[in-house]
């Protein structure tokens, strides 16, 4: 489904990815590993539009998307959940959903999704009316991811969803992201600090150093390497 | 205890057109964190460009598009909700646009040019020093006015005004027609501006686009287009604030704006930058304030009442009445 | 100050780099329009560009030399130097000597707008302070004019500081607004009736008796202005003539009174913006909570700033009453002593002292030099402003560093990597967007030839919305004329 073929990308002088491929199937879990400023962040936002790539490609469906402004991206159906979360803290919950479904026009479709949301986030229907930034980190997240699935994506891209947050929560986020995935569908690319937690959901992996894919494997084998284990996801 | 009222009426028409001045900075700055010195400017000359056009009509230099012979020869009175859109004089044979075209073609004039101000030379500044953005604004003011001054010269013009009849009785209070229009208008015009903001998708990716432009793009909202936007609909808003303002002065001249804003600026800081509840309570305030001040202390006091109260008020609420207050991150 | 970075190397030292160009260029520009344009005197019109290109040929041997930008430096302080006889008349004189003045308040700016990072545009309030300050003492109490200047400079030093506590509260955008109701309130308060007796109201101050030079600088500066008398007074009567030379011999003497203190501060604003305090100033700037975190008292070094800055504009203030010998209300509207010069120094660059001077003399020079063009034209004399106002934009927009800012970066500059840039962007664009891009440039051209002015609309509209890489191409085809340059092999730690 998509397909990122050798890309550099450089935050002014900075060459943050040097030669980065990866692909990801339709309806799986692919999951990215590595340390801090290995380039896991800049690769989706690579594939998310926000950054331009130097070099490469960047194929969704065959088509090549790399280069395109943010905003066609997201019309293309790829939500990209940031990194912090990066809610609308002064909107309230209902308007921050609501601005998730901002390219879509079927009126219907977006209730059932509000719904749905709802739905997998019960605390949020709660607090429909609040002031977003008055959440807690953990429902902050939970709307994060709302309000990509308010844009019904068909490849979601999450961004260390665990970031900061308590482990019971973090558990429930990985299930609705495999219930997301299982049930709705959803092609998901999953970035994660806590590598057996994202090893454990997802189907393949990969793993980078300094802007570099070093090792590719399936999940199952990539949690049995030894060797990986202990020199790149450090448990 | 007559004129008391009668001040406070006629202050808070006043007032209602500082605060539609206010809310354009307002816009402005929750989208782009700038401090646009020009608004005033931008909407004095696109009242000029009003003016211009609501002089007699002559197209006889454009053969096909007579519009003159057209209206004459058909007797064609087109109206909208009983305003004529073109108005004859019997006197001299001329004709002119009527009020409210004159309004929506001086507005959507203004909301062109708003928008290309915004492409053409905000954009290129942003994402530098805040300072330098400010700079660009007074660079904007600078050649405004003086294109103004070159094109039209310092001498006020008439301005048209669709209700120019004795001031309407309301018991407690009088009011000049006009500044009754201006106070209705300029109500009318919150209420739309607070519809749209608040009930509108499209109003509310402009303010998304405000608070947090990465995520918005990640939403799917073109927050170069939200930008653009929002600088056209502050200079359609200042544009309205100075064709209400010219025929309540002796007339339209280059520094029509120059006092407005500046009451302007005193209602937003008032309210807080960033409100604009607070731009429109800050508007009534400071019109209401500063009539009562001419009445009862003295012209010479009100510029310096107006400043000193921004002074003031900044010294005990550094960010305003209403504003939300900075905060601060490493 | 010793650039670092990367030095050009072999015969590409003495091709000037296009901000050395724009520099020369100007300098030829002014002295091209002050000299050649009064048609007073041709030849002194040849000999100042003779000067400058000794200039430049001195200037290069020197870089060559010192591999630096020292040489910038001392063909300004040598030019500031020479101002008097360089100038074609007192008033030219007068000119330069308020640019001294301004270069001290621009210097003051710089402490808070430049260094703290704090916008203010209320300057013109404690300069118009000071001024008034020595014009009632002088006027009112009879004090003599120094022991009255010394006392302005203190009130407004202590004023500054009262005015740096309120000011702490405030954030950025509301700190520009609260400063600028300042400026507004003064020159009103001034108008009061209340206080007309001190300030003179509407009418302002008057400052009868100027400093004279003592009898020898006198006599030699009488000597040395006969080259100065107007041409249609050099067969007037002699005591009209006399009366020249005084006038010269007294500008000449304010004019190296402004110097002395000028210089001062300029050497001072020099050593803060490189001693603990400035590098708090900047910590204060840059990472407010960061520099509190690490115990920077961010608080007091606010209020400093803004004391020091006041000292600045105090000294500009009752320097400028000095030289002016006039103050009135109207000198202190809101764009005259406030916005103009912080404008100005954001044009000349922010965070340098050679920011500060160059703004000073853009500020007085710029104006003198479009009201001279303006001459010419009627019309053109409206818009003024729309210059002025069109090179802020530009400058804000292309050379966001401001003039001073993109001169210290020049030494680092490559050619090379320039072309490379270039090349990059032309071939980035589609065939389809150079033929819109030509055919854009045939309607100008052609409707150009019928209706002139749309020629100074698309100049302006290219210097506005042109990328900074078409630029580029200008220099590209310059580059390109033969026997320039050669091609060499780029040196180890060339910028790319």
């Amino acid at each position: 489904m998509l397909e990122v073929k050798n890309i550099r990308a450089a935050y002014g002088p900075v060459t943050a990815l040097h030669d980065i491929s990866l692909s990801v199937p339709e309806g799986q879990i692919v999951t990215v590993l590595g340390a801090n400023g290995a380039g896991k962040s800049t690769t989706l936002r690579v594939i998310s539009g926000l950054l331009r790539p130097s070099a490469g490609t960047v194929l969704f469906e065959g088509r090549p998307i790399h280069g395109k402004p943010a905003d066609w991206i997201v019309r293309q159906r790829i939500c990209h959940v940031p990194e912090g979360r990066q809610i609308f803290a002064t909107l309230t919950v209902e308007a921050n959903l609501s601005l998730g479904a901002y390219t879509r026009r079927d009126k219907p479709g977006i209730k059932a999704d509000l719904q749905r949301v709802f739905d997998y986030f019960p605390r949020l229907a709660e607090r429909r009316n609040q002031v977003a930034g008055t959440l807690s980190g953990g429902e902050q997240q939970m709307l994060a991811i709302g309000r990509a699935l308010m844009a019904r994506p068909r490849l979601l891209l999450l961004d260390e969803p665990s970031l900061g947050l308590a482990p019971l929560v973090v558990r429930d986020i990985f299930k609705i992201i495999r219930t997301i995935n299982e049930e709705d569908r959803v092609t998901i690319l999953l970035i994660e600090q806590d590598a057996k937690l994202a090893l454990s959901v997802a189907s393949y992996g990969y793993v980078l150093e300094t802007g570099r894919v070093v090792v590719n494997e399936p999940a199952a084998d990539l949690a049995r390497n030894e060797t990986v284990r202990k020199s790149y996801l450090g448990y | 205890m007559e004129t008391f009222f009668d001040q406070l009426a006629i202050g808070a028409s006043t007032g209602a057109l500082y605060a539609l001045l206010a809310l354009a900075l307002v816009f402005i700055f929750r989208a782009t964190d700038i401090v646009n010195f020009a608004q005033g400017e931008m909407a004095m000359f696109n009242t000029y460009i009003g003016w211009s056009i609501s002089r007699p009509l002559s197209f006889s230099w454009i053969p096909f598009l007579s519009i003159e012979r057209h209206i004459n020869i058909l007797n064609w009175h087109p109206e909208v909700f009983g305003i004529p859109l073109f108005l004859g004089s019997e006197s001299d044979g001329s004709t002119r646009l009527g009020y409210l075209l004159i309004v929506i073609g001086t507005v959507a004039i203004a909301f062109v040019m708003g928008g290309l101000i915004e492409r053409l030379i905000i954009r290129p500044s942003e994402g530098k020093n805040l300072l330098n953005a400010v700079i660009v604004t007074l660079g904007i003011f600078a050649i405004v006015n003086s294109i103004a001054n070159w094109r039209y010269g310092p001498v006020p013009q008439n301005y048209p005004a669709p209700f120019k009849g004795n001031a309407v009785d309301f018991g407690l209070f009088k009011l000049g027609q006009h500044s009754l229009f201006a106070l209705i208008v300029g109500v009318a015009m919150m209420f739309a501006i607070y519809v749209f903001f608040q009930r509108t998708k499209l109003g509310l990716a402009v303010r998304a686009a405000a608070l947090n432009p990465q995520a918005s793009e990640l939403m799917g909202i073109n927050t170069g287009q939200m930008l653009t936007l929002g600088w056209s609909l502050a200079a359609a808003i200042g544009c309205l604030a100075g064709m209400l303002v010219a025929p309540s002065v002796a007339g339209i001249s280059p520094n029509l704006m120059l006092g407005v804003l500046l009451y302007a600026f005193a209602a937003a800081v008032l309210g807080g930058l960033d409100s604009a509840l607070g731009a429109v309570v800050g508007g009534l305030a400071v019109g209401i304030g500063q009539t009562m001040v001419v009445q009862y202390i003295g012209s010479e006091w009100s510029d310096i009442v107006a400043f000193g109260l921004i002074i003031g008020i900044l010294m005990v609420k550094p960010t305003g009445i209403f504003g939300s207050p900075v905060v601060k991150k490493v | 100050m010793k650039m670092t970075g990367n030095y050009r190397q072999g015969i590409e030292r003495f091709i000037p780099s296009p901000a050395e160009a724009v520099v020369l260029a100007t300098l030829l520009f002014f002295t091209w329009y002050l000299y050649g344009g009064t048609g007073n005197d041709v030849f002194a019109g040849l000999s100042t560009f003779i000067v400058v290109a000794i200039a430049w040929v001195l200037g290069v041997a020197i870089r060559v030399a010192l591999n630096d930008m020292r040489w910038w430096l001392l063909v300004i302080a040598l030019l500031l130097v020479m101002a008097p006889w360089l100038a074609l008349n007192t008033f030219q004189i007068a000119v330069m000597t308020e640019v001294l003045v301004f270069s001290l308040l621009l210097h003051g700016l710089n402490v808070v707008t430049g260094l703290t990072g704090q916008m203010s545009l209320g300057h013109g309030a404690l300069v118009g302070l000071s001024a008034y300050a020595v014009a009632i003492l002088v006027d009112h109490w009879d004090w003599p004019l120094l022991p009255a200047m010394a006392a302005a400079v203190a009130l407004t030093f202590a004023f500054g500081f009262a005015l740096g506590i309120p000011a702490l509260r405030l954030a950025g955008p509301y700190l520009a607004i609260a400063t600028v109701a300042a400026a507004l309130v003064f020159p009103l308060v001034l108008k009061l009736d209340s206080v007309q007796d001190y300030t003179g109201g509407v009418q302002g101050l008057r400052l009868h008796k100027q400093p004279q030079p003592p009898g020898f600088i006198g006599g030699f500066l009488e000597n040395e202005s006969i080259a100065k008398i107007p041409e249609q007074k050099k067969f007037a009567p002699e005591e009209v003539q006399v009366k020249e030379r005084q006038k010269f011999a007294q500008a000449t003497y304010l004019y190296f009174l402004c110097f002395g203190v000028a210089a001062i501060g300029t050497f001072a604003a020099w050593n803060l913006q490189r001693s603990r305090f400035g590098r708090a100033f900047i910590a204060v700037r840059d990472a407010e909570v960061a520099a509190t975190s690490m115990g920077v008292n961010t608080a007091l070094y606010k209020v400093t700033a803004f004391g020091i800055s006041a000292l600045y504009a105090g000294i500009a203030g009752a320097l400028l009453y000095m030289v002016v010998a006039f103050v009135a209300p109207e000198s202190f509207d809101l764009f005259n002593l406030s916005i103009n010069p912080i404008a100005y120094l954001v044009i000349g660059g922010l965070a340098a002292p050679g920011g500060a001077m160059v703004g000073a003399f853009g500020y007085k020079w710029g104006p003198e030099v479009i009201k001279k063009i303006a001459r010419t034209d009627t019309d053109f004399d409206k818009l003024q402003g729309a210059l002025t106002g069109l090179m802020l934009i530009v400058v804000m927009t292309r050379m966001p560093q401001g003039v001073w800012g993109s001169l210290t970066r020049l030494n680092s500059f490559s050619w090379k990597a320039l072309i490379n840039e270039t090349k990059a962007w032309v071939l980035s664009r589609t065939i389809a967007y150079w033929l819109a891009i030509a055919l854009g440039v045939a309607v100008v051209i052609a409707i150009g030839a019928w209706f002139a002015p749309v020629w100074g609309v698309f100049a302006a509209g290219l210097l506005v919305v042109a990328p900074q890489d078409a630029w580029a191409g200008v220099f590209l085809w310059l580059r390109s004329l033969p026997a320039i340059g050669r091609r060499r092999a780029p040196a180890p730690g060339d910028a790319r």
